[in-house]
């Protein structure tokens, strides 16, 4: 289980990004992080990999402060442009003692990336999915996912949302923060709501149809209406 | 497979399977799809297929042994059991949403009939 | 180690061909402004003969005597002001396009398994790696630049001398001496780590407080230089020597703050 505690960030004239922001990410889940634009969700995040400083908090997993436990999908590239996917994956399997080459090459199969294609030449939706290749690859038990879905067309969508339901997921937990929510209201496990950098609400969807009746949608408008 | 967002996945999903058993689609003793593949096919959580398939053995319609796929129940009775609670839960559904237009059971009964023969009918004709 | 390695040979890679071309359009500068300054000072001794119908040893006299190989050379003093600018631009620009770039690659640098301190490390030797580059092929470029001094022109008309020349500047930055070549490193290392002590905090405070931080940091280093040559004016307590040393322990005290205030940004307060 991936335990994040008591996170807190404040910015110059920004007080509270981040207000003590507490919350659990369990093994073979799939959580969602939702909030209105700007909330924090990227800010989450990237605090839980260490690439944004933050005043207070402790990330844990599985009570130790490991941090090549978890595994990062930005809603960027990172990778440099001039380098071609097949060198991307090279360079990740040579920094990554822990990398899957198997299954690096399957997903590049199935996303028909080629090896020689320039990252710098990509489309958004397939710099989107070498991210998520490269996130899988890392063959970390937790995932954490910037926007996988966000501007990206439908096919492209449609790719990635098989993933979430493939072999690929055994054994990971992930946390996800997407706008998208209709295309993968089934999918997830939990729901974490997010306002003006504090947690108001944890749900678990399914409770939430079989005792309420609402769906994930219905249950943010309830939750942000207020 | 579209999912109604309100109700619980793993219960559309459970009667989606138990609609297919009663129908024969998954024939008694037949194996039946992996939880992965179920997965997969229906675009679901490997976990929520896995709560699908534990609620289809705790009713006794799956056996599940060790290293073999599992398989749908050999025991007409079981099927027999799940057709009637299929039935009876449309039926339900049925009620609920005409009861309280307060038609009399008789032209409700004489209405249903019709219907029914004509599905009947259209689907010997096709 | 091997992480320090990868790196390292990542960082040179990616900006090789632009340095490649740059050294190799200064070293064309470089040499053609040696022909320049032989063909210039010739036409002028010929244009000094024909006007004011002078001998040659009269014109020489004229131009207050012969080419030396010093002035023959003068232009590379810019050419080496502008390769010493290069650097510098290049420290900051080794850290901005990763933060800039059409890619984040800070973030995966960031995020690699092992220690931060290697992606400082590693960019650093980048820069000195040019530098010396740089220095190795100047060096050529000077001995070049003499056989063509020596070749194209009259050997009346040349001054001996050593074999860079009397241009002081140019004594300056080179001489045979290896001690000389490790204090230009030590500058340059000096100098490239202040550059990413900028960039580090710019990097990880609001503008104000960098701003603020920025001035603390230099002013740790001008005002104790100042100070220290005031008493030293004032009082006369130590002798030269004794002088130079405390002068250089200040120095040297200063970088090891310069450094470990590099690798604790890098390590806590930085962000993307």
């Amino acid at each position: 289980m991936l335990e994040v505690r008591g996170l807190r960030k404040s910015y110059g004239r920004k007080k509270n990004v981040l207000n003590d922001v507490s919350f659990t990410v369990p093994l073979n889940q799939l959580t969602c992080l939702i909030g209105l634009n700007g909330e924090g969700k990227s800010t989450i995040l990237k605090a839980i990999m260490g690439l944004v400083p933050v005043d207070a908090g402790t990330i844990k997993v599985d009570g130790k402060t490991i941090h090549d436990s978890i595994a990062f999908v930005p809603d960027l590239s990172t990778m440099p442009g001039y380098m071609s996917v097949g060198e991307a994956i090279a360079y990740m399997r040579d920094y990554y003692p822990d990398w899957n080459q198997q299954v690096a090459e399957e997903l590049m199969g199935f996303f028909k990336l080629m090896a020689t294609d320039r990252i710098a030449n990509l489309s958004k939706g397939n710099k989107a999915k070498v991210n998520l290749l490269i996130g899988f690859a890392m063959n970390r038990p937790y995932l954490l996912l910037d926007e996988p879905l966000a501007g990206i067309d439908l096919f492209t969508k449609e790719q990635i949302a098989w993933i979430f339901s493939s072999h690929y997921m055994e054994g990971k937990g992930i946390l996800m923060t997407t706008h998208e929510i209709a295309e993968v209201e089934h999918l997830i496990d939990r729901v974490i709501f997010l306002q003006n950098g504090t947690i108001i609400q944890e749900d678990d969807s399914e409770e939430m149809r079989e005792l309420y009746g609402k769906s994930v949608q219905d249950r943010m408008r309830e939750v942000y209406q207020t | 497979m579209h999912f109604d967002q309100r109700t619980p996945i793993y219960l559309q999903v459970l009667y989606w399977f138990k609609k297919r058993i009663v129908m024969g689609e998954f024939k008694r003793g037949e194996s039946i799809p992996s939880r992965r593949a179920l997965a997969n096919e229906l675009k679901i959580h490997l976990n929520t297929a896995q709560k699908v398939y534990k609620e289809l053995e705790d009713q006794l319609l799956i056996t599940t042994d060790r290293n073999v796929p599992s398989k749908v129940t050999l025991d007409q009775s079981i099927i027999d059991r799940a057709r009637t609670e299929l039935l009876e839960n449309a039926v339900k559904q049925f009620v609920d949403s005409i009861y309280a237009i307060q038609i009399p059971l008789e032209e409700v009964i004489i209405n249903f009939e019709k219907e029914y023969n004509i599905r009947k009918r259209s689907e010997l004709n096709a | 180690m091997k992480k320090f390695f990868m790196l390292s040979n990542e960082e040179i890679k990616r900006s090789f061909k632009l340095y490649l071309s740059i050294l190799t359009m200064l070293v064309i500068v470089e040499l053609t402004s040696v022909v320049y300054q032989v063909l210039h000072y010739q036409s002028k001794l010929e244009d000094l003969m024909k006007k004011e119908r002078l001998t040659e040893m009269e014109a020489v006299d004229q131009l207050n005597g012969p080419l030396t190989f010093g002035d023959a050379t003068n232009y590379f003093k810019y050419m080496i002001a502008i390769g010493i600018m290069f650097t510098i631009l290049y420290a900051f620009q080794i850290w901005y396009r990763d933060w800039y770039g059409e890619s984040k690659y800070i973030y995966r640098l960031l995020m690699l398994p092992g220690k931060r301190i290697t992606i400082l490390l590693s960019k650093l030797t980048t820069v000195l790696v040019f530098v010396c580059g740089f220095m190795g092929i100047q060096w050529i470029t000077i001995l070049l630049s003499r056989r063509l001094y020596e070749w194209l022109l009259p050997e009346h008309l040349q001054a001996t001398s050593k074999i860079i020349g009397e241009s002081a500047a140019l004594n300056m930055l080179y001489t045979f001496n290896v001690i000389d070549t490790f204090v230009i490193l030590a500058l340059a290392l000096f100098v490239i780590t202040m550059v990413f002590l900028f960039v580090l905090t710019e990097r990880s405070y609001q503008k104000g407080k960098a701003l603020l931080t920025i001035t603390k940091d230099v002013a740790l280093l001008i005002v104790p230089f100042i100070a220290l040559r005031y008493l030293f004016d004032l009082t006369s307590i130590l002798i030269p020597n004794q002088q130079v040393f405390v002068y250089l322990s200040f120095i040297l005290i200063y970088f090891i703050y310069i450094s470990w205030k590099c690798v604790r940004l890098l390590n806590h307060k930085v962000s993307i």
